[in-house]
């Protein structure tokens, strides 16, 4: 999986802190997992398109859904000072299987 | 993908509106009195002023000007009357396009500004701007329907009590127009803003500003007109005095055919129809315990249904909404942050679903549904 894009979110509130990353394939739940090694993993598979969360305590939550591109990160700090390098890392690990 | 974020810009648009702006693209959009008298469109600006003043009771058409929107409206209001030295009364459900001229003016030390309280739902009380108006007071600048929680104020009586202060008395009808009922002449508006993106059902880059026979406010650009030319000052006669430049012909165009569709569909059907969807949205969701709703049931103009899911922030409500069931919806602080501490919902705001005359029965019970299933996230303690 790469991170094709990050994308800071610019709305009303809060969008200093998030950031939105564009992935090169489609969100599977083997890549959710992956995700999920990160912290704490919650599912939502009763939704219309499961929905995820990851929760990685003092640091950043990831969040998306199924079968979409994008993931946004809603980190404790502004974007530009938060380093995203080690995230990237991670997402970039996962092998996608086809 | 449901959309409920009408309230931003209107989508869809009628039929009629898309096929009159293509159609628009086919030939040369040169100015009106240059064109010969087979074209049909030659006088499609002057034919939309005359049904924006049918749909607001506006007596003379020619006082209506186009602007871009409701924000060029407000700035050109606000910055072209003489307030300087004086206050200017608003409320606190205010949008950034008249909090801002005004702050700004209130920065630079040229004026005062009072902010009128409102309720938990958004509501502002006649009374309560009676008693805000000092002997300096120049003007009143009310938003006539909330953008977050569609609350609608009683303009009929505001006007009465601006006026007999001797103040100007400005309408924001960003949310109103096309959507509930406007009465210029009765209600005695001095300034009506407006935007044609929203319930007029027109494109983006469209709106106007009436003003009132006798008013006069600076216009905020002069230039070009396409006629009297030999004139090296702006002409005097309306409303050519406050439309320097090429007017935005695609846009007026968009702009009289959603008129056109609003006054032959019927405000009243559309608002019927509006308020169904709003009946079902308070019936479905009303007593839920997790949701915390901040419309409200009078004084509505039946368009936006604004919420909180308990113990979440309003962006991951949004997010998931549009996430996991392609239902798009708006959240924050709706550009009104004045508003925040009267319904409670500072830092971060609320969710606004705002639905429209072609939203659908089975859209708003998607909607209904997601929203339950949203409940079911675990919540923040």
């Amino acid at each position: 999986m790469k991170v094709v894009k990050q994308k800071k979110v610019d709305d009303c509130y809060e969008s200093s802190n998030t950031v939105d990353f564009l992935l090169s394939a489609p969100i599977t739940k083997d890549f959710v997992e992956h995700l999920g090694k990160l912290g704490k993993l919650l599912l939502f598979e009763e939704f219309d398109i499961p929905y995820f969360k990851v929760i990685v305590k003092g640091e950043y939550t990831i969040k998306g859904a199924f079968g979409r591109k994008t993931i946004r990160i809603l980190l404790p700090e502004d974007v530009e000072n938060y380093p995203l390098d080690p995230l990237v890392q991670h997402i970039e690990s996962f092998k996608i299987v086809r | 993908m449901i959309y409920l974020n009408n309230a931003a810009t209107s989508f869809p648009k009628p039929k009629e509106v898309q096929d009159a702006v293509m159609a628009s693209f086919s030939g040369p959009l040169v100015h009106a009195s240059r064109t010969g008298l087979e074209r049909e469109d030659d006088d499609i600006v002057y034919l939309c002023r005359t049904r924006l003043a049918d749909l607001f009771n506006i007596e003379d058409p020619l006082q209506i000007v186009f602007t871009s929107g409701s924000t060029e409206a407000l700035n050109l209001a606000i910055k072209g009357l003489p307030l300087e030295g004086g206050n200017v009364v608003i409320t606190a459900i205010e949008h950034n396009s008249v909090i801002r001229p005004l702050k700004t003016l209130e920065k630079e030390g040229k004026i005062t500004v009072t902010v009128v309280e409102c309720d938990r739902n958004g509501y502002v009380y006649p009374e309560q701007i009676a008693e805000a108006i000092r002997d300096d007071t120049r003007a009143v600048v009310v938003n006539h329907c909330s953008n977050v929680t569609g609350a609608v104020l009683n303009i009929a009586e505001i006007s009465k009590i601006a006026h007999s202060a001797g103040a100007y008395f400005i309408v924001d009808a960003s949310q109103s127009a096309g959507a509930i009922p406007i009465d210029c002449k009765n209600w005695d508006i001095d300034l009506l803003a407006f935007t044609g993106h929203k319930s007029l059902f027109g494109i983006q880059g469209i709106g106007g500003l009436y003003i009132k026979k006798g008013i006069e406010p600076k216009p905020l650009k002069v230039g070009g007109t396409g006629i009297l030319s030999e004139l090296l000052l702006q002409p005097e006669g309306m409303p050519i005095h406050y439309e320097a430049g090429t007017p935005n012909t695609p846009g007026i165009i968009s702009l009289y055919a959603g008129v056109q569709f609003l006054l032959q569909t019927g405000l009243d059907k559309i608002i019927e129809h509006k308020k169904k969807l709003y009946q079902i949205l308070f019936d479905e969701l009303g007593d839920n315990p997790d949701i915390e709703i901040y419309s409200p049931t009078e004084h509505t103009s039946y368009s936006n249904f604004c919420f909180n899911v308990k113990g979440m922030v309003p962006e991951e409500v949004g997010y998931v909404l549009e996430a996991s069931f392609d239902i798009w919806v708006r959240t924050g602080l709706h550009c009104a942050p004045l508003l925040l501490p009267y319904l409670g919902v500072e830092p971060w705001g609320t969710v606004r679903a705002s639905h429209s005359y072609f939203t659908t029965e089975e859209e708003i019970y998607k909607f209904i549904d997601a929203v339950r299933k949203i409940t079911l996230i675990p919540k923040r303690k």
